[in-house]
């Protein structure tokens, strides 16, 4: 149900998506764009309104300037002026200074006379009609919003006291003032115009105008007339009817930032944000978009500006500072259209928005039914239910893939039962399997263990539960050490084997399996060369060989061990008979030698004795019988051989001895025969361990061997007998440098009866007894040989004798 | 040409010179130079400077298209007009208080200033309007002193003259063609120290 509502509800929200992410991106960069371009447009249209207003605002001043230098020049105000510095140029300087202070202070002080005097004369009369009258002197109209903006007009001389005033509200002495100077010029006389600022006793704040009176003649000059205008009252009507929309508006202000009149600020007032006054009182015209309006208000805002060129020319000149328009509109105002039409896009927006869901919703039902009947159609296939062809009529990709499924549906059904019917084979096979496994496994008369990786034991075939005594139900997880009952040093052999089998294992992560791992049978007789190395155990009674083999698993699970026994009880048994017999076969042999070596002397004895008998020649008689002594030294020798030899034989006890010892003994003996007698035989014995061994047998060994090698020899000739002990071994090494052995011989040479000695001197068993009794010991013992150069016979013995639990009591 | 113009200029500079000398040496010799011979001289160094100024600066700056001429020159960062030159320079000299003054008058003046201040420069406005070769001379008197003027012709001698004046909203003429007599230059030489 979650997943019919996901896949349909992510239609749709995919389909508003679509439609949502283009729609705010193109709204956003809309408001950037279209808030760029209001600014682009606005600032142009602004900068050209700016420009404008400064053209008309030029002319304005222009007007104003031509219209009080008409007055300036009107010839009553020149004519009294001449006069009046005709006048003063003849007084002296301070003459004049003190007359002047005094009338500076009766000025202040309101004097009757004084005021009367500069107020009420022919050239005040002139000033006051000029203001009063709505026409100048040639009859031109001066406006009368100039006309009463003008709140002073004065006249000072060439020493800047007034002469002539329409107002009282005026210093008397104006002389260190900025204006008056600037006008003046030192005589040279220069138009001016100040700054708007406040004065005092006028009460608003006001601008002066000052010209130079010239003199006719001399061209110099000689009085300043005095202009001052009520600010924001004279520059009003010109500025303040241009305005667009609510708040836009021109203002003009001076490029100190102080605005001169503007229809929102006072005038006087400085612009509040200072760091806008340079961008906006540059020479050229142009806009802004600056971070404050100006007005006190924060926020982007565009400003058009432009500079008055030909009045800034005369105000440069004057006060150092130009004046400039400056046109704004509040920034709400100018963003408005954007906003408005914004505001409508975002309407429509969400209509759009709606039609596309309800769009998104019927085709998103369109889409989503047949996939619901698809996956219907898969869960029943899933469970292997669906038996009707699933019904998709949309003839797109859904019917196509709806027939598919419909097909595969029928595959599989029929692959199902095909696989099915395999594995019930299978399984019955390895079920024949595992009962032929078992029958063998119980079939074989050498009892099997099969242990698991811990050690514990798994599986018990009867031979075994037979060998050792468990009861078949009670196999249970039993540690193999718990299941032998064997002394303490073979369990201890036992477990170290087992470690080590599991370790060859474990270190490389799989087992590491040679070929007799991997392939040998674990029944088969032990490969030669490790006849002697096949372990032996000793339970109760009984004697068994036993090797550890491994057990293959399914690939991806460790290997299991096992191990098998053989009771070699019996075999070793009759092998020691056998030896027993070889013995008492080489007595009668032996016997047969005996004969053969005493019958000569003997017949030597009888012979000598008869001839003893009939000779009379005591001298040859004494001669003849030293050799019948010698003949019977010699047969004295020969059964004295024989006794030492049996004597030997009935002592078979084992002993611990030092094997040099036993080769010292036996090569003493072998120094005492005359066969030896050109023999040189050199030692080298290394330190050896003392071994528990029956000392007879070794001993026998030991003589059969440098016998042999002695009558190889056969006279003169070296024989070296070195021993030393390493890997926990003992090696006895024996070389003749005598006749060597044949390679076609080499092979035979430990097979029973096989001599190459004439008859009397071998019985062809020196070797074989050797190598019976060496292997008995655990040991082994090779041949070597070079036809012509002689024989090496190695006989190695391990130092851990097993031999306490090998022979049968 | 040049040379000789330039010859000229330096005579004529050595004339003010010596027209400086002449009045200062006026009061010990009062038998001098004539004041008309040296308001030529002063006439021949202002319109020499000012020649030189139009047609080497002006006129070549502005052909090259480097900077132009123009009344606001300040603010507009061009160069000052060859008229208001020549007032600034006479404002100059009237700095220095010589006694000697000159300036440009007009009957059609774009400021009212630069017209005829006296009865007798509308005369001799007038006059040399018809005359444009004859000087206009005469005494004049003022504060009790004598001093003598000399009106020369100014003559329109470039189409940046001409052109200014016509376009000008303060201009009361604007039919000015080149060659055209368009005011003078009065001269005034005080007569006594």
């Amino acid at each position: 149900m979650r997943s019919r509502v996901g896949l349909r509800g992510k239609l749709i929200s995919a389909m508003l998506l679509v439609g949502a992410v283009p729609l705010v991106v193109g709204m956003g960069m809309a408001l950037v764009q279209g808030t760029q371009e209001l600014h682009q447009m606005a600032g142009v249209n602004f900068e050209s309104l700016a420009a404008e207003a400064a053209r008309t605002m030029d002319l304005v001043f222009s007007d104003e300037l031509t219209r009080t230098s008409r007055i300036a020049r009107a010839p009553l105000i020149v004519e009294t002026l001449e006069a009046q510095y005709s006048r003063v140029r003849k007084r002296e300087d301070a003459a004049l200074s003190s007359s002047e202070e005094e009338a500076r202070l009766q000025w202040e002080a309101g004097n009757a006379k004084l005021l009367e005097s500069v107020m009420d004369n022919p050239v005040a009369d002139f000033l006051t009609q000029q203001v009063a009258r709505p026409e100048g002197e040639t009859g031109e109209i001066i406006p009368a919003s100039a006309r009463a903006a003008t709140r002073a007009l004065f006249i000072t001389d060439v020493r800047g006291n007034v002469i002539a005033s329409t107002t009282q509200h005026i210093p008397y002495t104006v002389r260190d003032t900025e204006w008056w100077r600037t006008a003046y010029d030192n005589g040279v006389g220069q138009p001016h115009i100040g700054n708007v600022s406040f004065d005092s006793q006028l009460g608003v704040y006001a601008f002066h105008v000052s010209l130079p009176v010239m003199d006719r003649i001399r061209y110099r000059a000689i009085g300043v007339l005095h202009r001052v205008f009520d600010a924001r009252e004279y520059l009003a009507p010109s500025l303040f009817p241009i305005r667009f929309g609510k708040t836009g508006h021109v203002m003009l202000l001076d490029s100190q930032g102080t605005v001169m009149a503007c229809p929102i600020l006072p005038t006087g007032s400085r612009l509040a944000d200072a760091s806008l006054i340079g961008q906006v009182t540059t020479t050229q015209p142009g806009w802004v978009k600056a971070d404050s309006d100006g007005h006190g208000g924060q926020g982007i805002s565009v400003i058009g500006f432009s500079a008055l060129p030909g009045t800034s020319h005369v105000t440069r000149a004057s006060t150092g500072t130009t004046w400039h328009t400056f046109v704004w509109q509040a920034a709400e105002e100018l963003s408005a259209p954007t906003h408005h039409f914004l505001g409508w896009l975002a309407g429509f927006s969400l209509v759009a928005m709606g039609l596309l869901g309800i769009l998104g919703y019927v085709a998103s039902g369109r889409i989503v039914r047949p996939i619901r009947h698809l996956q219907q159609a898969a869960s029943l296939i899933g469970k292997g239910e669906l038996t009707e062809p699933i019904a998709v009529k949309t003839g797109d990709e859904l019917e196509q893939l709806a027939d598919e499924m419909t097909r595969m549906n029928a595959q599989l059904e029929c692959a199902f039962s095909g696989l099915t019917n395999t594995v019930e084979q299978k399984t019955q096979e390895v079920h024949t399997l595992q009962v032929v496994n078992q029958q063998i496994l119980q079939s074989v008369p050498n009892p099997i263990i099969l242990l698991d990786r811990d050690g514990h034991v798994e599986y018990l075939n009867r031979a075994a539960q037979n060998a050792f005594g468990v009861a078949p139900e009670a196999e249970g997880s039993r540690l193999l050490m718990d299941l032998l009952h064997v002394e303490a040093h073979v369990s201890q052999q036992l477990q170290v084997e087992l470690d080590e089998w599991q370790r060859r294992e474990d270190t490389t992560g799989r087992p590491v399996q040679t070929l007799q791992d991997e392939f040998r049978d674990p029944l088969a007789p032990a490969l030669p060369g490790d006849a002697a190395r096949r372990p032996e155990l000793r339970l109760d009674d009984r004697l068994y060989e036993y090797q550890w083999f491994r057990i293959g698993t399914v690939s991806g699970e460790p290997s299991r061990l096992g191990l098998v026994f053989r009771d070699i009880t019996d075999e070793r048994r009759l092998q020691e008979k056998v030896i027993q017999a070889e013995k008492f076969s080489g007595l009668s042999l032996l016997a047969s030698g005996l004969k053969h070596e005493l019958n000569n002397p003997l017949f030597g004895v009888m012979g000598l004795g008869e001839v003893i008998a009939e000779e009379s020649n005591p001298q040859l008689i004494k001669e003849l019988a030293k050799d019948v002594v010698a003949q019977a030294k010699r047969m004295a020798d020969v059964i004295q051989e024989l006794t030492g030899q049996a004597l030997r034989e009935s002592d078979d006890q084992q002993a611990v001895i030092d094997c040099n010892e036993l080769v010292e003994e036996v090569l003493a003996r072998l120094r005492a025969t005359d066969a030896s007698a050109g023999v040189q035989i050199r030692t080298e014995l290394g330190r050896l361990p003392k071994i528990r061994i029956r000392t007879n047998e070794l001993r026998q060994v030991l003589v059969n061997v440098l016998t042999n090698a002695v009558q190889a020899i056969g006279g003169n000739g070296v024989l070296e007998v070195r021993t030393e002990a390493a890997n926990g071994q003992i090696s006895i090494r024996i070389q003749d440098s005598g006749c060597g052995i044949p390679s076609a011989y080499l092979t035979k040479v430990f097979d029973a009866f096989f001599t190459t000695k004439a008859q009397g001197e071998g019985r062809g068993l020196g070797l074989t007894i050797a190598r019976r009794i060496i292997e008995s010991l655990g040991g082994q013992i090779e041949i070597g040989s070079r036809e012509g150069h002689g024989s090496t016979v190695s006989i190695t013995l391990p130092v851990m004798q097993p031999s306490e639990c090998r022979r049968v009591p | 040409m040049r040379q000789g113009r330039t010859t000229a200029v330096m005579i004529l500079a050595a004339g003010v010179l010596l027209a400086s000398a002449f009045i200062a040496a006026k009061s010990a010799a009062p038998q001098g130079i004539p004041p008309a011979i040296v308001a030529d001289y002063v006439h021949a160094v202002i319109e020499a400077d000012r020649a030189i100024y139009t047609k080497h600066v002006v006129d070549r700056l502005q052909e090259k298209g480097v900077v132009a001429a123009s009344e606001n020159w300040e603010s507009q960062n061009t160069l000052p007009l060859p008229a208001q030159f020549l007032i600034d320079s006479a404002r100059m000299v009237a700095k220095k208080d010589r006694g000697v003054r000159y300036r440009l008058v007009s009957l059609w003046p774009i400021y009212e200033r630069n017209g005829p201040a006296t009865d007798f420069e509308r005369g001799g406005l007038e006059a040399i309007l018809k005359q444009p070769d004859k000087t206009y001379t005469g005494y004049v008197e003022s504060g009790g002193r004598r001093y003598f003027q000399a009106i020369y012709a100014d003559v329109a001698v470039a189409q940046a003259c001409i052109g200014c004046h016509n376009a000008h909203p303060n201009s009361p003429r604007r039919d000015f063609k080149l060659n055209d007599v368009m005011g003078g230059i009065v001269i005034t030489l005080p007569m006594s120290p």
